[in-house]
């Protein structure tokens, strides 16, 4: 009888585990603030006519910067899995910036962490990359999400047919 | 795909056992043995398909074009008489420089080998210029990333290493294939082996099985 508790207690675990697992990374009252859920890239294209739109974003850290007012993230776009995980593949569709009010430590959000972001278009700003000239979408941080690196990349469940025994 | 012709094949060939059983009696009707003998042939013809095709990541217009029987150390011998032809050559990124309205990436040449992968650096014969007309980004197009390009050789151009100066063929793309990276072998955490397991993450060669699509 104790025996059937004690695999009560370990099922109520393991989908508590299961519950917390799945939980979305960016919180209810951020998403709630969502007002574009297109392509990136159709964003990208005509930025101007997207100003104070709020979106939901992904990508990979190139570059950390503090500014008088705060830190600014260079960030190529990446697109987001179901758990809203960027995929770190090479399916970009371009780079944008993310203004914050608070100052990040450099050490922390570092180049080549993955990041889920929910952040509003305020601006265009043209920088070069060599000597190209790329219209960087700026954004104004609503909520950040930094994944940490040890963390796999594909979903954590598999589901195929597959021939084998367990004991 | 192969599997499953292969699999289609045997079925078919059951009926050919007991073809000569059933010749007399009029249940020919059920075994449809007579159109299946005229369609061995196109049996025939699609595994001969799929185990010829998709072996290359390029498309098979720019295959056909390319002058795949040019080696590397042929063209730079006589560059002037191959300008105009299309090449099929592929490598690792040195360096990547991005213009106004143009990109070009440096890249350590290395034969292509299997699906026209670029082989190890140690074969390399040489470096090469891939002139792109578009903007590729540097973070993607980074250094020691593998690449494979079809493209016309406009010319060569000599520019420095270091101090050194290094007659550059110049390929002009027509396509280009950045290869993914390699993030390392993973093992299977699962009792019950999967070996379509790591799709659609892993499927590269190692991982490749034909039942696995």
């Amino acid at each position: 009888m104790a025996k059937k508790g004690m695999n009560l207690r370990k099922g109520a675990g393991l989908l508590l585990l299961l519950v917390f697992g799945c939980a979305a990374p960016l919180s209810q009252q951020a998403r709630s603030q969502v007002t574009y859920t297109g392509s990136f890239s159709a964003l990208a294209k005509e930025a101007q006519k997207f100003i104070g739109e709020t979106t939901i974003l992904g990508g990979k850290i190139i570059d950390v910067t503090a500014v008088t007012e705060g830190s600014e993230l260079t960030i190529l776009q990446l697109p987001l899995d179901q758990n809203q995980r960027p995929v770190d593949e090479d399916r970009s569709e371009g780079r944008y910036l993310i203004r914050f009010q608070r100052f990040l430590e450099p050490e922390i959000y570092k180049k080549g962490s993955l990041i889920t972001a929910v952040a509003k278009l305020t601006a265009v700003e043209i920088r070069a990359i060599g000597q190209f000239d790329f219209a960087y979408p700026v954004f104004q941080e609503v909520e950040l999400k930094v994944w940490p690196k040890s963390q796999p990349s594909g979903p954590l469940f598999h589901f195929g047919v597959g021939v084998g025994a367990a004991f | 795909m192969s599997a499953f012709i292969l699999f289609a094949k045997k079925r078919r060939s059951h009926y050919y056992l007991n073809d000569d059983a059933h010749k007399n009696t009029q249940d020919e009707g059920r075994y449809p043995t007579k159109r299946l003998k005229r369609l061995v042939p196109v049996w025939v013809i699609l595994l001969a398909f799929a185990m010829t095709a998709s072996c290359s990541v390029m498309s098979k217009d720019v295959q056909k074009s390319a002058r795949k029987d040019l080696e590397f150390n042929t063209l730079l011998k006589n560059p002037e008489s191959y300008t105009g032809s299309t090449v099929l050559w592929g490598g690792y990124i040195l360096e990547i420089r991005n213009h106004p309205e143009t990109t070009e990436i440096l890249v350590l040449q290395s034969p292509l080998s299997f699906q026209d992968e670029p082989g190890p650096k140690d074969a390399s014969q040489g470096r090469f210029i891939v002139h792109h007309k578009a903007f590729l980004d540097p973070e993607i197009f980074s250094k020691n990333r593998k690449l494979t390009v079809a493209g016309t050789f406009v010319e060569t151009r000599t520019d420095a290493v270091d101090n050194h100066p290094y007659p550059y063929p110049i390929v002009e793309t027509k396509e280009i294939y950045l290869w993914p990276k390699f993030e390392g072998y993973r093992y299977d955490p699962y009792p019950y082996h999967d070996p379509c397991y790591p799709y659609p993450f892993y499927r590269d060669r190692f991982h490749h099985s034909p039942f696995c699509w």
